[in-house]
Parts: C-alpha cells; structure tokens; sequence
C-alpha cells in the first residue's frame, strides 16, 4: 500500500469515528463533536477507497443481505442489559450506545466497530443511505480495524479438558451458571480473534476470494458481537447471551462449504502444507467454540427446564457420561447403512460385525465419535459395495468388521473392510484439504453443514435417540445380549450382527435426505425432541410420522427381510440430483472429500487420533481413538 | 569377538588396532567425498536383462563367441558379462560406501571411538576398504572376477558380528551420546549396511549361480539353451527373486517361529494366512525373511504371553476341536513339543478360522496378504494385548541389548508388555541367533528400528498399530521392485 493509500485509510478510520457518533447522536449525549464537513468528506473517500473492489459488489450485496438480520440481533442485545425494548428501528441507536458504554475499557475498540458504508451496496439500494447502520463491512481492507483484535490475539486460549466439563456441569447452580456463561463469552472472542489472525496471514490474492472473503467478515461480525457483551450477572442477561450464541452458530453453519470453496479456488496460490495446516485451525478452533458454546446452551436450558434434576441422566450438556461403544455403532451403523442405500438405489450395505470391548464405558461427546464413525463406515460401505467380492456360496458383501478396544487410557475403534483399498496415488492426498484441485467442487451444491451427524439425521438411528424410554430400554437389552455374549465368549468375539436397518419410513418420508437441515445442538434428549420437530417441521410436514415409524424400525431391527416398495421412489432418485430449492433435500451420501480430513481434527479434538491403513486390493483398516479420560486439554493450535 | 583373518591381509595391514585410526591418512576422506554411484535394481539385476533374453540383442562377436563355446559347454557371454558388470560396479562403489561408513564413525564422540567395540567395528570397517582398494580395479575376465568375489565373501562373512558388536558398543556408551544422535548414527549404518552388503552379495551368488549352471551343464544335467539366451533362471537373479511368493515365505518362517516358541512356551499360536494367498512379487528374500520373522516373533510371543497374563490358555471355553483346514508344511513338520500349532492357509477367508482360538487358548495370529498395483501389503495382526502407550514411543528405538549382555536381561524385562522397550523376543533371538536363521542379520533388540529399515529400503513401509488390551496389527508394504526397476535407487 502506498503512503498516499495509507494517508487515505487514515482518513477514513478517523471518519468512522465521526459516523460512529453520529448514528449514536439522536439518543446518545454523549457523541464525540463531529463536524458534518468531515461527514461528507467521509463519504467520498469511502467511495474511492473501496471502489477496487467492484468486482465484489454483488457478494457484498449478498452479504448485506445475511448480515442484516445477524446484525438486528446483535445490536438488540446490549439493549437487553438495560431493558429489552429495543425495536429494530431503534437498533442503531441503541447499539451505538451501548458500544459507547461498554468501550470504556478499550477505548479503541468504538472506532473500529462502527458501522462503515458500502458505497456500492447504497448505490443499488438508495433506500439503505437513510439507514448505514444497517451496513456493516469489515474486509481485509480496514487495516486500523485490528487495533480492536490485537489486545485478543495476544490473549493465550484457556483449553478446557472435557473432564473439567463434565465435573462444571454437574449440580449446576445459578452461579455456577454465570460463572460458565462468562467464560464462554470472554473465552469466544479470543479463539474468534486467533482465527481471524489466520486469515490474515493467508496470501492477499487468497484473502480477496469471495469465498474466503464472506467466511471472514462472519468471523469479525462474531469477534465483534461477542467481545461487546458486558458481564454477565443475571439468568436473564444468560438467556439472551445464548440466544445471540446461538443466532452465531446457525449463522456459521456456511462456514465450511464456504471455506472449502475458497480453499478450492485459492489452492493454486498457497502451498498444500499450508492449506492443510490452516483448514485444520479453523477446524479444529471451530470445534472447540461449537463445544464451548452448544455446552453452554446445553447447560441453560437444562438448568431452564422444570424438571432439569429428572432428566437426562447421563448427560452433562451435551457430553453424555455413559458413552458404550455398542450403542454408538449400532446407532451410527444403522444410520451409515441407511444412507448408503439409499444413495445405491436400494442396494443392501454389507454388514456391520462387532466385537471386542462393546460394553466399555466413558464419557465423551457423542456427536463427536458418531461423526467419525459415520464417516468411516460411509466410506467403508461405499467401497464395500463397489469392490466386495460376494462370499460364493452367500453371496452377501464381506462383512464390516468393527473391533472395539479398551485399553488403560483410551478406546480404539477398528474398522475393517474388505472395499478393496485406496489406490496409492489417492491414499497421497487421503489427509489432504488442496491436493486434488476438485476435491471440494460438490460443496457448490450445499450451502450450511454443521459436520454433525445430527444433519444426516431423518433416520431411525436418530430417531431412536428421540424416544428416550424405547431408546434406554432397548439399548439396554440389547447391551445385556452383547454382555452375555462377551462374558461367554471372552476374546473370540462372536460378535453382534447388526442388520442393515429396515426401510419402512421412506414410504412416509420420500426424500429424508436432508443436508443442510440445522439440527440445533443437541442439548439434552428432551430438548432435542423440540428442536428436531421444529426444524424437521420446517422441511416436512410428517414429523410425528417419521418419529414413530422410525420408532417401530427399530424395535424391529432384527427383521432382516424388509424390502420395501418405496426403495423405488427412492431409487428414481439419481444420486447427485439436486433439487432447486436452495435449502430442500439433497443427496446425503454426495461425496463431499471433507469427511476424513473432518473426522481426524474431531478425534484429536479430545487427544485421540485418527489413523487409515490401506491394503490396496484388498480392503483398509481405520483406527480412530479415543481418550477415555477426557483428561486431555483441547488439541489446540496455539 | 571374533575378527575373520583375510587372505589378502598384507603386512602393514597387521597393526595393532589402535594404529586403524591414523589422523593422517586421509584416504578414507578422499573417497568419502567421491559421489555415490546409487545403484538401480535393474543394475543388479544384470542392466539390460531383459536385453540378454531377447536373442537379437547379442553382438554377432558374442553370438560367435558363443557358438565357439557351446560345445565345451561355456555359458554364453552374456551372462558372464552381467557377473562382470555387477562385479565392476560393486568394486568401484563399494570402496566409496565403506569410506563413507567409516568417516560417518569417524564423527562419533571421541569417548564413543575408543570404545573398544565401536573401534572393533570400525577396525572391521577399515580392513575391508584398504582390502577392497588393495584389488586391481580391472576385473576383465572370469579369473579377475573369482579372485574378486573372493575377497567379496571374507568381506561378508566378516561383517556378521557388526551389529551385535554395535549393539554392545553403544549399550557402554548410551551416556555419552544423545538417544537421537545414536539413532541417527545406527540408521545411517544400518542402512549402509543393507546397501553394501546387497552389492556385494549379488556379485557373490551371480557368480555361484553361473558356476552352478555351468557344472549342471558339464554334468549334462541341464540342456544349453538357445545362443544369445541367459542361462540364469527367470525367477532368481542373484539374491533377487522375481517370482517371490509371499504366503510361502509366510509358512516358513511362522513354522520356524512356532518352533521356537513352543520350545519357549510350551505351545504356540496357529498362524492363519489369508487374502490372495497365491500371489507373487519380486524381492530380495533374505530381506522378506528377516521381516517376517522379526514380525511373527514378535505377535507369537505376545500372544502366548497375553493368554498367559490373562489366564486365556487354562480356559478354552469353546474347546471347539477339528473342522480345521489345517494345511500340513512341507518340511515345516510338527515340532518337538507336539503342539500341534500349525500355519493354515485360509483360502475361503473364513472369518471364524481367524478368531478360533486353538487348544492352548491362542488366538492366531493372522497374517493377510494384498496384492495392490504398484505394492504387496502384508498386514500380521495378534491378540497379544498390544503394546501400552508409555510403551509405544520407545518400539522403534535401539534398544542395545545384545546376546553377550545377560545380566542386562533381568531389568529388561521391566515392561509387561511383550513389545516393551528393552524385551524384544529376547530368548527367541538368542535361539534364532544359534540356527542362524532371521535374515542377514539377527534382531538383538534392534528388532522393530531394523525391520523397519529393511522394509523401506525399497521404498517400502513398516507401520504398527497397537490396540492396548487387544493386539497389535503391523501393516508391511512393500514396493514391486521390478516396477520401480529404473529409479529405484540403492
């Protein structure tokens, strides 16, 4: 940048101030003697300055469009300290003033956060001069912006262990609760800002893809909602806390499409080392914020709940303290060959066998481990199915052989296939976010992804999670035949067959792939059920339909003859095909490329690891491990 | 410790060992600083022998030559001047390897060089470069190259000692040095080593196997074959193996192991090998061997182990006999102890073969073979309860415990674990040492670092997956050398 430019940036910061205490001036007293001269200089420098990036109107058009309401919240909620009146009419005024208030601390910060103009975006809405607080920007460009995100990314992150967790959760108290919700918002900002140090540093070509572009000023729209909330003192102050927490969350879940995009488009400018290193971060610090956050949301509605000391034992927010590796495979099984039936047109999946330690018990987050091993039997199934080579006198697909194994520290599950391996030359980039140009070309297709398993979720595993009696007492039955069966047989595992799960429910539910369905975090079961019907009951119509059939599924998991007609109606769908409606059904089974590299950042998330043995022509083995302790610190970059 | 006495010792050569390291001699930097000719398999292999078993390729002189000779049942020249090529090469790039091997040793701690092993081995190392350059470059003729392939052999047979030697050496010197800087150092040796002595042992068993054919053929055991034809069988070119069969490789050496296992234990694992069994590649045997054993050992031996910690062998609770496929060895036999433990061939893969566990409540060990399009992978997984993780970092280090070192072997056993740091199959190692078997070289507890080493020389891979409480699973993959026959570099 050259002196003049910078002379120019100057300028316009200094103006910002100017228009940050104009917006606060119809309510606020308190407004920094602004002259209307510098005003208009303000505006045409605005114009000049970033009329490079024309090229980008039409995302930025875009992103006024989500930013608005995300800012409507936003600047409602430090109005809710005082009082919650705030309409959105008032939205400016009040979150001026309450930046004024708050900023006492860190004086710098007011400048920064003010509301900027996109000349571009009031060209094409002229509606939009007589409300610039409604248009917020914060790109690479706005250089003095850091000021406000230095003091953050100077500031180590506090790793949690999940044990600490777990031992905060329990016999939650008021303040107890507050003393979590203030971590969370002192402890958010933080990682926000490490990450946004990240982009930063990337290349300046790669900073400019809109892609890359749109991730980044999400992550500052958060920086900056989040390190303005003052303490928090009351329930009330929590409530609306998590609200805004919430609004974040569901706002990020463009995140990674978007960023797999950007780093699709971006991978000729940036070193595959690099690539690789900074899609891990920001998974990985996604991870840990999504955990921090839906665990603190967790804990609050729980605690909100009536009855919180009835429910849900077993779960501490969303860490569930009786994790059984029996229980999660044949959840996740169920669920995996689900999808890839109904991505082969009907095809039976191979089966699932299981042995080993299947009644060891830990805690963890169930999510995390079921998004693992969702992903690897998909993979394991789909090679299956392609490469198998049928047992001559059966003629079933060699089985899936899962082996589970407890040992002093942690829990191994093994995956074993006979899918007939990776080819070399794939098994180079199997970790690889940039080494295959086209590798993330599908994430076109989609716009929101949670990497949960919940999102793949219209399916009886799920759905048996939902009706907690029926869940608790067959898994509990179905535990003690696995024991019984252990105890009898010691080391030579017999082994559980899990039955590819029954199909009924698609004669109800024709397309229950839904891929960009935002299942809210998963709180604790009760709540679960609420948000899995409201959102469910966004896309379809037939929630309580689908919950009951899929109920009765799998009670009836042992049938193993189901064929049912609706397969076809399923089957007429091509794999692939996308709907028109941005938001509506696509193919779950799509293969996006993101799963593995995904499910290794989640498994060292808690100190475990991740590990894929390939024998081409034969079949691969993944070993994905986990701490059962939940004694180890985040696995942190920084 | 034993040091072989050369023929070709000069005077001057029968110094004190203290007079090796002469600081003033500094032929050992002069061809140190020589580049490495790295040799390419298809070199050792004979270069153009895909040339000599087209016919069109020999020169009318050779094919005359050849002609002239047949009837006093000479093989043809071209064989012998793929002996020649080998035996040229080996004399020009052996001298520059060793010189390498030695200042390398040179760089070691003061204190570590006066070791009196470490300076045996490099004692050792010195005679044989000053024996080597001592030869006349030219190797011209089938005399020049006998003379040569002599002094090749006295060059081998003397190196046997060297790691145990070494492995003793830096036992008395692990304070002096840093762990990484001793692995460094041992990597570098070991991998010299294997590259030495391939060369020279490929010079050595060319030359055997032609004299071999050649006595056949004057015996009138074996036809001449067409001119301009190799005499050399397709599959074995010197100590390469085109048509290496894995699985059978597997049988001998987890025949060989259950041996000596039973004789340890009492009983011993089946051993169940599966996956394209049937399949072949081209290797170095000896190298596949000394792999497969180290291996085997080491999932046999926790095996047993882990059924006796676990009480596993006294329960049997299926006490499911017969049904089984056992497929008897040829050769392999039963063993002293009757156990009975056998290797099985599960062509069906039968899943309940690979689980079953046998009389003495041993799981087996199940070795799979994969034949990939540019690799073999040979996955070996037990029940031996796996290695713990305190454990898990240390199995790839030296551990310097050697055969001499008996008192060492009380606190090495330390570890519960089977594979723990200082206890690799120690006893058997010891047996496996007196039958002479267990490859070129035997374990010592450098037995996972060099099975490890051997398996990547040819771009290949050894990685161990430790599940703790349940076994182990090692997956070894090795390149088709033949494929990567023009770059691949040794």
């Amino acid at each position: 940048m050259t002196s003049a430019a910078l002379g120019r940036c100057r300028t316009v910061i200094r103006n910002k101030h100017q228009v940050a205490g104009r917006a606060a001036h119809g309510t606020s007293t308190s407004s920094t003697g602004l002259s209307s001269s510098t005003n208009k200089r303000y505006s045409h420098v605005a114009t000049a300055s970033s009329s490079p990036s024309g090229h980008l109107s039409s995302l930025q058009q875009q992103q006024q469009h989500q930013a608005h309401p995300i800012h409507m919240s936003a600047s409602a909620f430090p109005s809710m300290s005082a009082a919650r009146t705030s309409s959105s009419s008032s939205s400016a005024s009040a979150s001026a003033s309450s930046a004024t208030a708050s900023m006492s601390a860190t004086a710098p910060s007011t400048s920064s956060v003010s509301p900027q103009t996109s000349p571009l975006f009031r060209m094409n809405n002229p509606a939009s001069i007589q409300q610039p607080q409604a248009r917020r920007r914060y790109s690479p460009q706005h250089f003095y912006q850091n000021r406000i995100l230095d003091p953050y990314v100077n500031q180590a992150v506090n790793p949690i262990t999940l044990r600490q967790l777990v031992f905060f959760g329990r016999n939650m108290q008021e303040d107890k609760l507050l003393k979590s919700a203030n971590y969370v918002r002192t402890e958010l900002p933080i990682r926000l800002a490490h990450r946004i140090r990240d982009f930063q540093n990337l290349p300046f070509i790669v900073g400019t893809n809109p892609h890359i572009e749109l991730v980044y000023d999400l992550y500052w729209q958060a920086f900056e909602k989040l390190s303005k909330v003052p303490e928090i003192k009351t329930l009330e102050e929590n409530d609306a806390f998590c609200d805004l927490v919430k609004g974040l969350l569901n706002d990020h879940l463009v995140v990674i499409p978007q960023l797999a995009l950007g780093i699709m488009e971006s991978s000729k400018h940036i070193p595959p080392q690099q690539v690789d290193k900074f899609m891990n971060k920001m998974l990985r610090s996604r991870i840990s914020r999504r955990v921090l956050a839906e665990q603190h949301i967790s804990l609050t509605s729980n605690f909100n709940s009536p009855n919180h000391m009835m429910s849900d034992r077993g779960y501490i927010g969303i860490i569930y303290t009786h994790c059984r590796p029996g229980d999660i495979v044949e959840r996740t099984a169920l669920l995996a060959a689900e999808t890839c039936r109904q991505s082969s047109g009907g095809v039976d999946p191979p089966k699932v066998m299981l042995d080993g330690n299947v009644d060891a018990e830990f805690s963890y987050i169930p999510d995390h481990i079921e998004y693992i091993l969702y992903e690897l039997l998909k993979n394991s199934m789909r090679y299956v199915m392609q490469n198998g080579i049928p047992d001559a006198k059966t003629g079933e697909l060699p089985p899936i052989q899962i082996t589970v194994c407890e040992g002093t520290h942690d829990i191994v599950f093994r995956i074993s296939d006979k899918g007939g391996g990776i080819h070399p030359d794939m098994e180079a980039h199997l970790w690889s976010y940039s080494q295959s140009p086209a590798r993330f070309a599908n994430f076109e297709k989609i716009s929101k992804m949670a990497a949960t398993v919940q999102e793949q979720m219209v399916s009886p595993s799920r759905s048996a999670n939902l009706d907690q009696d029926d869940r608790r007492s067959y898994s509990s039955s179905s535990s003690s035949n696995v024991h019984n069966n252990k105890e009898e047989e010691e080391d030579d595992g017999e082994g559980i067959v899990l039955p590819p799960p029954p199909v009924s429910h698609q004669s109800v539910e024709p397309t229950p792939l839904v891929l960009d369905r935002h299942a809210p975090p998963r709180t604790n079961k009760s709540s679960s059920i609420s948000s899995f019907s409201t959102s469910s009951s966004q896309h379809h119509q037939h929630t309580a339909a689908t919950t009951t059939t899929t109920t009765t599924t799998t009670t009836r998991r042992n049938d193993r003859t189901i064929i049912d007609p609706s397969q076809n109606r399923v089957a007429s769908q091509k794999p692939g095909h996308l709907d028109t409606a941005p938001d509506q059904y696509k193919d779950q089974s799509m293969h996006l490329g993101i799963g593995l590299p995904m499910s290794r950042v989640y498994a060292e998330y808690w100190g475990g690891d991740l590990k894929v043995f390939t024998m081409h022509g034969y079949g691969t083995d993944a070993y994905a491990r986990f701490c059962k302790f939940g004694n180890i610190y985040e696995n942190f970059d920084d | 410790m034993v040091v072989a006495r050369r023929e070709f010792f000069s005077q001057s050569e029968q110094r004190e060992l203290d007079d090796v390291v002469s600081f003033y001699d500094d032929k050992v930097t002069q061809y140190a600083s020589q580049e490495l000719q790295t040799v390419t398999l298809k070199t050792l292999l004979g270069l153009g022998r895909s040339g000599s078993s087209s016919p069109e390729i020999s020169t009318p002189t050779s094919g005359m030559q050849q002609k002239q000779t047949s009837s006093s049942t000479v093989p043809p020249i071209r064989d012998l001047e793929i002996n020649l090529d080998v035996a040229r090469y080996a004399r020009k790039e052996l001298p520059v390897r060793l010189a390498r091997l030695l200042k390398a040793t040179q760089k070691l701690p003061f204190i570590v060089g006066t070791n009196p092993y470490i300076k045996q081995v490099y004692k050792l190392y010195y005679d044989s470069f000053q024996t080597l350059t001592a030869t006349p470059q030219e190797i011209r003729n089938k005399e020049d190259l006998d003379r040569f392939a002599g002094v090749l052999q006295t060059l081998v047979a003397s190196h046997a000692d060297v790691i145990p030697m070494l492995s003793q050496g830096f036992q008395e010197c692990k304070k002096y040095m840093r762990k990484e800087d001793i692995k460094e150092y041992l990597d570098g040796v070991i991998r010299a080593r294997i590259g030495i002595r391939l060369i020279a042992e490929q010079a050595i068993s060319l030359r055997e196997q032609r004299d071999n054919i050649i006595e056949e053929l004057q015996e009138g055991k074996q036809e001449l074959p067409p001119q301009g034809v190799s005499l050399l069988p397709r599959d074995v070119v010197g100590v390469v193996h085109t048509e290496l069969k894995p699985a059978d490789l597997i049988k001998t050496c987890a025949s060989f192991v259950q041996e000596l296992c039973d004789v340890n234990y009492g009983s011993s694992p089946e051993v169940v090998i599966n996956g394209q069994t049937d399949t072949t590649f081209t290797y170095v045997p000896v190298h596949l061997e000394y792999i497969l054993c180290e291996l085997l050992k080491n999932a046999v031996r926790a095996t047993v182990e882990f059924s006796q910690k676990i009480g596993r062998s006294a329960l049997d609770p299926h006490g499911r006999d017969g049904t089984k496929k056992q497929v008897s060895l040829a050769g392999g036999g039963g063993s002293g102890s009757g156990s009975g433990a056998g290797v099985i061939v599960n062509q069906d893969d039968d899943q309940d073969l690979t689980k079953r566990p046998n009389e003495f409540g041993h799981p087996p060990v199940e070795v799979t073979i994969a034949q990939g399009e540019h690799e073999i992978t040979i996955r070996i997984r037990d029940h031996g309860g796996g290695i713990s993780r305190e454990h898990f970092d240390a199995i790839f280090d030296y551990s310097f415990t050697t055969v001499k070192n008996e008192e060492d072997e009380s606190d090495a056993g330390a570890g519960d674990s089977p594979y723990g740091v200082d206890s690799i199959f120690k006893g058997v190692n010891r047996l496996a040492m007196q039958a002479g078997l267990g490859g070129p070289i035997a374990g010592l507890g450098f037995g996972l670092p060099l099975t490890r080493i051997y398996a990547q020389y040819f771009g290949g891979d050894m990685q161990l997956v430790s599940l703790q409480g349940y076994g182990c699973d090692v997956f070894l993959k090795l390149k088709q050398i033949d494929e990567t026959l023009d770059h691949l570099q040794i």
